[in-house]
Parts: structure tokens; sequence; C-alpha cells
């Protein structure tokens, strides 16, 4: 009968599951050794000392130290004698997963966060003795106390000392802010119609009208527009060309006013409504995400976009390549310098030379401690930074004099390997530096991607209240965040929906003074003439 | 014998008792010992000192919440554009099994049925983009068909007035195959001799599917509304949260999307303890009443 | 079946037959636009046009999910997590249900509002975390079976469904001397498989789809299930991340086909296994017995 086989079936599977399920749940336990069933003893090891485990987290980083037979680990493990233990976390979970970990009890051993991009919750961490103070035991480590150094400002934040390293964006930049964001361009549509690339902002809209009007593509059809975003947020250096912003302070006779405000930005607002209403500028400019807003800019739908610049060269070269495999990528765009605004200043609001924190755990034994520390100490190192860009000379690189040529297989795509892709342990770069301003000889499109995005690399304006701490009892923070979700909302409502501009200015500068703009606006001046920035 | 003592009759009854054990062992365990963390709504929640030892703050939290200025508009949103889902979207799934019921060719009936089961797989990440990609006002497939009958375009996805019927319409072509199958269930239990006698009767299918499948697969009915309602006010993020964008805040912003966003709740476990504590004392609170109104109309409830 | 007719009936008829070939060409044509849109190549992709049969196709979206870190090994992981579960929780789930149909059981209120409660109330996620640590369920398989034993939600569901059995069934055969083991495991159980197939179903659907669990409280890449996997690849080709730099691009040309890839191979797995579970939800309940 059909009841006895379907028994028979489900027992089946079930005694197969379990087998599996067992299997699995095992052999996660001995990670070491089985790859290639050699012994665990490398035979150039230290005989005498075990290497020290550290339990590490990261971004990218869940393929790190997967095969200890791979060459950077493996290099790592005999020059610090240490091993890795990865607790893995998906992208998408990163920030829950590392909340939970602390939370139960396990903070890890080296790990990296938001740091004081998210003052709060790190003073608090601070507070309740979760992260080592970094400043008492730089001296021993000249690597990082001199990245320590180079973000010094940020000490102030966390009573005169650091409890974290500052992952440093651009090792060669010695810069307050930077900020790699451009504008891109289509070149064929500016050589098209006869026009030069941007360069002040008046040009950036007669070029932005032409493309939507004059037909750049030459196919008869009025089906280009001159610009497009995803959402506000990326429309910030329109309103830098007019000399303002809408989330940053200035100073005006003594007094810090916010931008937001201010009659520039009025401005800089209504140049967007009068993009949007003459169909000059995407109307879904709302709606795009990053990729969409990439994909409309290579497939002809819009004819500049902003976005990251340096290596983000490559990824649109690459694209243009796929889209358009007869002609030239170079040929169909480029990237602006900083526009200059009417004032004839050219401004690019920057950021901090980093992103994300490093943190190591204050409650690990001081041994993992000492470890974790010469960890950081080498990968700011010359050697370790070597290593991690290039991998072992002779079997990943040669030297030729002073220069560093990688001898990794190149495919038929004219792409070369890198050392990330042949063992993932080199990503440990990122508890030091992202590394962004590294632009290996061999990479395509070299001079192009060291261009890209190169003055606001060099001179973008810093914040000058950056990081500025009030008290949460003296300014709730909820007010700030509240205030701060208006202002994009309305602004875009001033530009899609307004009837009335004027007023509808009016009322908006009004509820954002009533939404607690003004209480804000208060404890931020007050706060920052009280530091004297 | 009426009078039996409870012990007595416990004891009779002790192999309920032995088919419940594993399942009240699981509650206890999984659900009740970490209990204690409701406390943390209440609490100024410390990550090294643990849910126990950190200091009481009664309602603070709940007090910054309902200062907040949004507060109220989102939890209007949060309410409103749930009520739409139920008061459209709950019929949905049992208008389409009873249509779907009346199909005798099997072929096409199990083919449908499989057809309308897939939406439910997809994860809204991916149905934005398909939303988006169809509503889209340069080449989305609905304005271009908009265009030929020679009409004008429109903007969707930015229409704060389309936004809610956008999510309502897209959480039915979502979720209403796969609730179908419960309902499938349900009907296919009705045994056959009542259609048999209806028939006798004189009834035509309408009246075979009113007199007899309807009361048959109403207990069905009510259960799953009374346990929509309580569920009403959780949920719903991910929808929100790929689909809405800046122009629509105003009537698409869901409590979660507004704590999310505007990071309100970044690392304060405590104010989200509150958050999710307060929707789901709303939720209770919808329960009992659905399941109270439910016995009184036609005897069903939970209990 | 004999059926009469009528021409009300035929009109229905040919406006239901139309009706539901309208929604399933509305469910399906979005998922043709997915299928189509995993197999274009960059240069047609980002023309966003709708095609109907696309002029160029390339699958090495597919490749790249499929050679993607450890797929198969993930997907038995599925299978494995899936299956037991399924046995797992229907089990006790039907226990329990069967149990409480039974209104003169003392404590059934009690027991009732004790499970109700924590449909609403429940501890958060650090309580949680810290109880899967202390039983030592952090970072192994267990944790997605375990934990999950009943869901309240279909145990209500499944209590309704045992309830409208009718109760003569019942009295039968404890009037022929039988217990409530062989009541349940004989009478009540053989003749509820539509819906416990379809409660199985839900659970099949639950155990497999589930995500966050493993992201949470397993910490070895290897021991994803696919869910994980999946959603990995769909969050990591979204370059939305990118605002402030520190992150390179992730070169992807194909991040929209692969995630239309994704989509599709993730509605694989039902679309190959319901039509042999289908039959179990249309199988008759055998009223015969009652008559004896």
């Amino acid at each position: 009968m059909r009841k006895g086989y379907m028994k028979k079936g489900i027992v089946a599977v079930l005694l197969a599951s379990l087998i599996v399920i067992l299997l699995a749940g095992c052999s996660g336990d001995k990670k070491e050794g089985g790859a290639t069933g050699t012994s665990s003893q490398a035979p150039s090891e230290k005989a005498n000392a075990e290497p020290v485990e550290l339990t590490i987290m990261t971004y990218d980083g869940d393929t790190i130290a997967q095969d200890e037979n791979s060459p950077i680990y493996k290099a790592v493990r005999e020059k610090l004698n240490v091993k890795f233990k990865v607790i893995t976390a998906p992208f998408s979970g990163y920030d829950d997963k590392v909340n939970v970990t602390i939370a139960s009890g396990q903070v890890p051993d080296l790990f990296n966060y938001w740091g004081i991009a998210r003052l709060a919750q790190y003073k608090s961490w601070i507070k309740e003795g979760f992260v080592l103070p970094l400043s008492d035991v730089a001296d021993k480590y000249p690597n990082i106390a001199k990245q320590l150094k180079s973000f010094d400002s940020f000490a102030k934040m966390t009573d005169g000392k650091h409890y974290g390293l500052p992952i440093i964006s651009y090792s060669q930049i010695d810069s307050p802010a930077v900020n790699d964001h451009t504008i891109y361009v289509r070149k064929d549509w500016l050589d098209k119609l006869g026009l030069p690339v941007p360069t002040t902002i008046d040009e950036f809209a007669n070029v932005a009208k032409a493309f939507a009007q004059n037909d750049p593509d030459g196919n008869n059809k009025a089906d280009t527009y001159g610009y497009t975003s995803d959402g506000l947020w990326w429309d910030y250096p329109i309103f830098n060309a007019f000399d303002t912003s809408f989330d940053r302070y200035r100073k005006a006779d003594g007094q810090w006013i916010p931008e937001v405000i201010q009659d520039e930005t009025k401005q800089a607002v209504a140049f967007l409504k009068s993009m949007y209403d003459d169909k000059i500028m995407d109307p879904e400019f709302v709606i795009n995400n990053g990729d969409k807003k990439i994909e409309k800019f290579v497939s002809g739908k819009a004819g500049m976009i902003i976005h990251n610049g340096r290596h983000f060269y490559n990824d649109l070269y690459d694209k243009f390549k796929a889209a358009y495999p007869d002609k030239d990528p170079k040929s169909m765009f480029v990237s602006t310098g900083i526009l200059e605004s009417k004032q004839g200043n050219k401004r690019l609001d920057g950021f901090p030379n980093f992103w994300f924190y490093t943190f190591v755990s204050n409650k690990a034994s001081p041994e993992k401690q000492q470890k974790a520390l010469e960890l950081l100490d080498f990968l700011g190192s010359e050697e370790g930074i070597n290593l991690m860009r290039w991998g072992i000379e002779g079997e990943h690189y040669t030297k030729e004099g002073d220069k560093f040529v990688s001898t990794l297989p190149i495919d038929e795509n004219g792409k070369q390997q890198t050392i990330k892709e042949i063992d993932a342990t080199a990503k440990l770069m990122n508890y030091v530096t992202w590394d962004s301003d590294f632009v290996s000889d061999q990479l395509p499109n070299r001079e192009e991607v060291l261009n890209n995005g190169k003055e606001g690399i060099e001179s973008s304006n810093p914040d000058l209240l950056y990081g500025m701490y009030i008290d949460e009892n003296v300014l709730s923070p909820e007010i700030g965040k509240e205030v701060n979700d208006y202002i994009f909302e309305t602004l875009v409502k001033l530009i899609v929906s307004s009837k009335n501009f004027d007023q509808d200015w009016e009322a908006f500068v009004q509820m954002w003074l009533d939404k607690g703009g003004q209480k804000v606006w208060d404890e931020t001046s007050k706060q920052a003439l009280a530091e004297n920035r | 014998m009426k009078e039996q003592s409870a012990m007595k009759l416990a004891w009779k009854n002790r192999a309920l008792y032995v088919l419940l054990a594993p399942a009240i062992v699981f509650y206890v365990v999984f659900c009740y010992i970490p209990m204690y963390g409701i406390t943390i709504a209440f609490k100024d929640f410390m990550l090294s000192k643990g849910v126990l030892a950190s200091p009481w703050v009664g309602f603070d939290h709940f007090q910054t919440l309902f200062a907040l200025d949004k507060f109220w508009s989102v939890f209007y949103n949060t309410f409103y554009i749930n009520l739409l889902k139920i008061v459209w979207g709950f019929p949905a799934p049992l208008i389409l099994a009873l249509l779907l019921n009346e199909v005798r060719r099997m072929v096409f009936k199990r083919t449908v049925q499989t057809i309308i089961y897939l939406p439910y797989f997809i994860s809204w990440v991916t149905i934005a983009g398909i939303v988006t990609a169809f509503l889209s006002v340069e080449d989305g497939l609905v304005n271009k068909i908009i265009l030929s009958f020679g009409g004008e375009k429109v903007n969707f996805l930015m229409r704060s007035d389309l936004f809610r019927p956008l999510l309502v319409v897209t959480s039915i072509w979502k979720e209403a195959g796969w609730g179908t199958i419960i309902y499938f269930a349900a009907i296919s239990s009705v045994p056959p001799e009542l259609y048999e006698a209806a028939k006798i009767d004189g009834a035509n299918r309408w009246k075979q599917m009113l007199h007899v499948t309807l009361p048959w697969i109403a207990p069905t009915i009510s259960i799953l509304l009374i346990l929509n309602f309580g569920s009403m006010m959780t949920g719903g993020f991910d929808q929100v949260f790929n689909l809405y964008n800046l122009a629509v805040y105003e009537t698409g912003d869901v409590i979660d999307t507004y704590m999310y966003r505007t990071g309100l709740v970044e690392g304060k476990f405590s104010l989200a303890a509150a958050v999710g504590l307060l929707l789901n004392i709303i939720n209770f609170i919808l329960l009992v009443t659905v399941d109270r109104i439910s016995k009184k109309i036609n005897g069903t409830g939970i209990y | 079946m004999k059926m009469k007719r009528t021409a009300s009936g035929i009109v229905f008829d040919g406006f239901n037959y139309s009706l539901m070939v309208l929604i399933a060409f509305l469910t399906l044509y979005p998922f043709w636009h997915l299928l189509v849109q995993s197999v274009l190549p960059y240069e047609e992709a980002i023309k966003s046009n709708f095609y109907l049969i696309p002029r160029k196709v390339t699958f090495e979206a597919y490749q790249y999910v499929f050679t993607n870190f450890q797929f198969f090994r993930s997907l038995v992981i599925s299978v494995g997590v899936t299956v037991l579960g399924i046995l797992y929780q229907l089990l006790i789930t039907c226990m329990a249900a069967y149990s409480l149909t039974k209104k003169n059981l003392p404590g059934r209120n009690f027991l009732l509002f004790f499970i109700v409660f924590t449909m609403f109330f429940g501890g958060g996620l650090i309580p949680y975390y810290l109880l899967i640590k202390n039983l030592n369920l952090v970072g192994s398989l267990w944790v997605m079976v375990l934990p999950f034993a009943v869901n309240t939600f279909y145990l209500i569901i499944v209590k309704t469904s045992f309830s409208s059995l009718p109760v003569e069934l019942e009295e039968a055969a404890f009037i022929d001397g039988a217990g409530y083991y062989r009541c349940f495991f004989r009478i009540v159980l053989p003749l509820s498989i539509p819906m416990l197939s379809t409660i199985g179903l839900f659970i099949a659907v639950g155990q497999w789809n589930n995500w966050f669990t493993p992201m949470l409280f397993l910490n070895e890449r290897q021991d994803w299930p696919l869910a994980l996997l999946l959603r990995d690849i769909l969050v990591v080709n979204n370059t939305d991340f990118v605002r402030n730099g520190g992150m390179q691009p992730q070169r992807q040309l194909l991040s929209n086909s692969i995630k239309a890839a994704v989509a599709i191979v993730s509605i694989l797995p039902i679309v190959a296994v319901y039509p042999f579970i289908q039959k179990y939800f249309v199988k008759g309940v055998m009223i015969g017995a009652v008559k004896s």
C-alpha cells in the first residue's frame, strides 16, 4: 500500500537529514586542517608557543582565515603567532549581530563598528567598559599612535582618550575632510551639443537644460533628462554650489547659523524645483536607488549624476563597455571637478578621513589584547600594508627597483586578479585602513581613476562642528533626529508639488523652527561657542 | 457522578497531559523564561548590567515616544494601513478560494492554484523592484497602457494618495494566493452528503456555496479573522521600507520605518522594546475584542 | 459528479474561468519579467523595457548564484532543517491541539491563556539570545529546530480544525474501549490530513525561509541555510551603502540579473515540491466511519 512506502520514505529522509545535520553541526568545531588533510602545524611555526586565538568580527570579513594554508593567513600567523576565529555576520545584519553578541556578554576580541558616527552608543560602550582605551597603550605601538594622532580631535568627544581606532580612508592624505564624490557627465552628449565640461553652477544648469531639450542622443525623441539622483541627499553638492548645505552650520558675524533655513538654500531648492518643473530633472529622483541612478546614466536617460569617485570610475567604465561594446567608454563619460558657485567659491562638503572604527575588547585577556594590538600595529606598518596589498614576494609579485609589480594572472577581460581574491585574509587590512588611495600601477585607466574626484579628496570642506556632543539632558537626541527627518520630506515636497514657492518656503522655515529646530539651533550655538570652534 | 474532584478528573485525563507536555515545556523554556525581558521597556537598559540589574525608569520611554512630534501620525498610518489590509485583504483569499473551488477542470484548477502561491515566496525587496519597473513614469508598463488609451502619465510611486492602495494591492498580490490554501483545506473537509442533500432540496451552485460551504468553514474564517486582528499592529516593515520614498511619508510612514529611518532606536534597546510592547498590547486588546464579538455571532472563538 | 448545467451556471463558469486566467496572468507576468531579467546581459538589462522574449540571454547570473560559497551545502542544510522542523513541530503542535479540544480538561482555560499570551508578550531579542547561549545552542544547527516546537497561530487553527470533527467518531471509539492515544493517532489525525498537510506546508515554508535565526545564532558561513545565503546575495548586490566611501565598489555588472535569479531560485523549491503534495489537500474525509 502507498502508506507503507510513504512511511519508509519519511524515515529515510529523516535519517538522512539527521545525519547531515549532525555532521554539519560537528564539523563546525574543527575547521583547521580539514581542508587539505595536512598536519595543522606548519613546519616554520615556532614550536614553543601556541598561537593565540583572537575572536574577530568585521563588516566584510566572513571569508577571512577560512583556510589555514592560504598564503596571507599563513604569513600573519608566522609573524604574530595568532590565529583567528571569525564570527560571521552577513552584510545585512552586521549591526544587529554585533549588538547581540555584546549584549550576551561576549565582546569580540577585535571588531569594528561605527564609533563616533554613532556617538551615543559609543559613549555608552565606554561607560560600560567594553572597549579598550587605545590612547593608554598607544605609546608601545608606533603605527597605532601615528594613526590616532591624525584623528586627535576625535578624542575630545570621548573625554580626551581614544577608545577605538578610526579606520582611515585615504592614508596619504592629511586633510580634515575628504570627499571623492563627483559629478559624472555624458561626454558624448557634450561633444554632440558642443558644450564644455561644466565648471560652475551656471554651466551645470545650462548643460542640464541642453541635455533635456536638445536631443543629445540624436534619436529625435524627447526622452532625455539633464540630471537625476537617488533621493535628496546626493544633491548636496548642488547645495554646496549655492554656498550652502542642508545639514551644516556656518559662522556669520561671530554667530552660528544653520544653513538649512538660509536664503542660499532657498535658492538651491528653487533651482532644483525649476529643473523638476521644466522636466530637466528626472521626476523619479526620489524613487531611484543607487543602482537605478547609475543605470539611468549609463542607459542614457539622464546626462549627469553625482556619485562616488575614485575607483568607481572603473565601475562605470565597465558598465559603459558592457552596454556599448563598440564604443570607447572614455569618450562617453567624464567627471567634473568641484563646481564654482555664483560667488566664485568652490565648496564640497567633506567628511573626516575615516569610516568605521576598530575596537579591541576591554574584557579580553591581556594576552589577547596584546596580540590584537600587535596585529593592528603590523597592519599599519609598511610591511603589513605590503603584505595585504601585494602578497608574498616571489609568489604574487616581484619588485623592480622600488616598484611593485603584481604577477597575478590577468583574465581575458584585462582584469587582474587581486590578493583579496586569492586569500580573503588580506581584508584584515580593513581594520586599519580602507586603502582608498591605493591605485596600483597596473590598474586599468589609472590616470582617470586618480583624477576622479581628486579635487574633493584633496580639498573638501570640513564640518567645523563635527562630532560636537550636546549633553542628553540639555537637548534630547530625539529632537534633532525628528527635525532632520522633516527637512528632507519637506524639501522634496517643495520641489515636487509646491504651487506657491515663496509662501511654502516661509512655512518650511517656520516649521523647522517650531518643530524643534529653534531649540537645536540654540543649543548647538551655545555649545559651539563654548568650545570655541 | 456529577461531582468529581478536579484531581480525579485530572488523573483520569492524564493521557491528555502527556500529549500536552512537550508543548508546555517549549512554552516555559522558550517563551516564559525570557519573559523578564519585557521589563526592558521600563528600564534604562545597560548591556553590562544585564536586564535584571538595570535601573527602572518607569514610563519614561513611553513618554518619549508619545512626545515625538510625528508619533501620532505614524501610529495612525500603522493602524489605518493595516486595517485597510484586513478590510480588503482578508476577503480576497476567501473569495478566491470559493471561486476556484467552482472550477471543475482539475488540471486547470491545480495549475492556477500553484501559480497563485508563487508570489508569497518573493521577498519585498524583489517585489519593490518589480513594482518600480511596472509603475515607472517613463517606461512603466502601466503608464504605457494608460498612454495608449489616451490618458496622461501618472507618477504612481510618488503620489501620497495612491500609496496606501498600492500597499494593499501589492499585499494582496503577494499573499492572497497563499492564503487560499487553508480555505481549500477547510472546504475539502465538507462532507459530500451535505451537498447531495442540498441539491436534492433544489439548491443551485450559488445556494450550495452559501448554505453548505460557507457555514461549514465559518469557524475557520472566524479564527483567521481573529488571528489577523491579533497581529494587526506588528509586521509590515519590509513592505513599506522597500516601497516607500520621501514623497509618500505622509500616508505611508509607519512606526517601524519611522523609528528605523530616524535612527531613534539605534542601539537603544529600551526604546525599541517600548515600541514593541505598546504595539503588542494593542494587538492583544484587538484579539480579545474580536474574539468576544465572534463568540457572540457564531460561537467560535479561540477558546 | 453529475451537474445540471443551467444557463446561469454556464455564464458563471465562463466568467469564473476568464477571471482565473486573468489572475493567473497577473500573477505570472511579473515572474516572467523576473525570469527575463535574470538572463539578460547588462546591455539589455539597463534598457528597462518589457520584452516578452529577450533578444540575448546569458546564464551568468545563475552561475554566480550556484557557485556561490557552498550553495549546495546550504541547500542540504535547508532540507534537513525543514524536514526535521516539520516532523518536530507538527507532532508537538497536534498533540497539544488535540488535548486542548477537550473542554472538560482541568486547567484548560488557564493553559489556553498561558499559550495565547505568548503570542503578544515576549522578552525580546536579548534575553532570547542569552537563553539560546545558555542552552549551548549558539553555533549549532539545532538552533533552527528546537526553539520552533509550536507556533501558537497554527496551534489555534489546528485546534479549531480538530474541534470541527464530529464528536460521534470519538464517542464511538471510547465506547469500544479506546483511550486518548488511540483516538488521537488512529482517528483524529488520519481524518485531518488536509489540515495537517496545510499546516505542515506552512511549517515547511517557515523553516525554509528562516534567515534571521541563522544570521544571529550561527557563526560559521558554512552553516548557513539557503535562505540566508540568498538574502546575503541580494543585499550585497545593492550598492546603496556606499555613501561615505570606505567600501570599494562591487564591480558587479550583473547585480540586477543576480537579484532576479535569486528570486527565481527562491521559488523553485515550492514549484518542485507542491505538485506532489497537492493531492493530500483534497483528500476527502472518510465520513463513512460515522455510519458505523
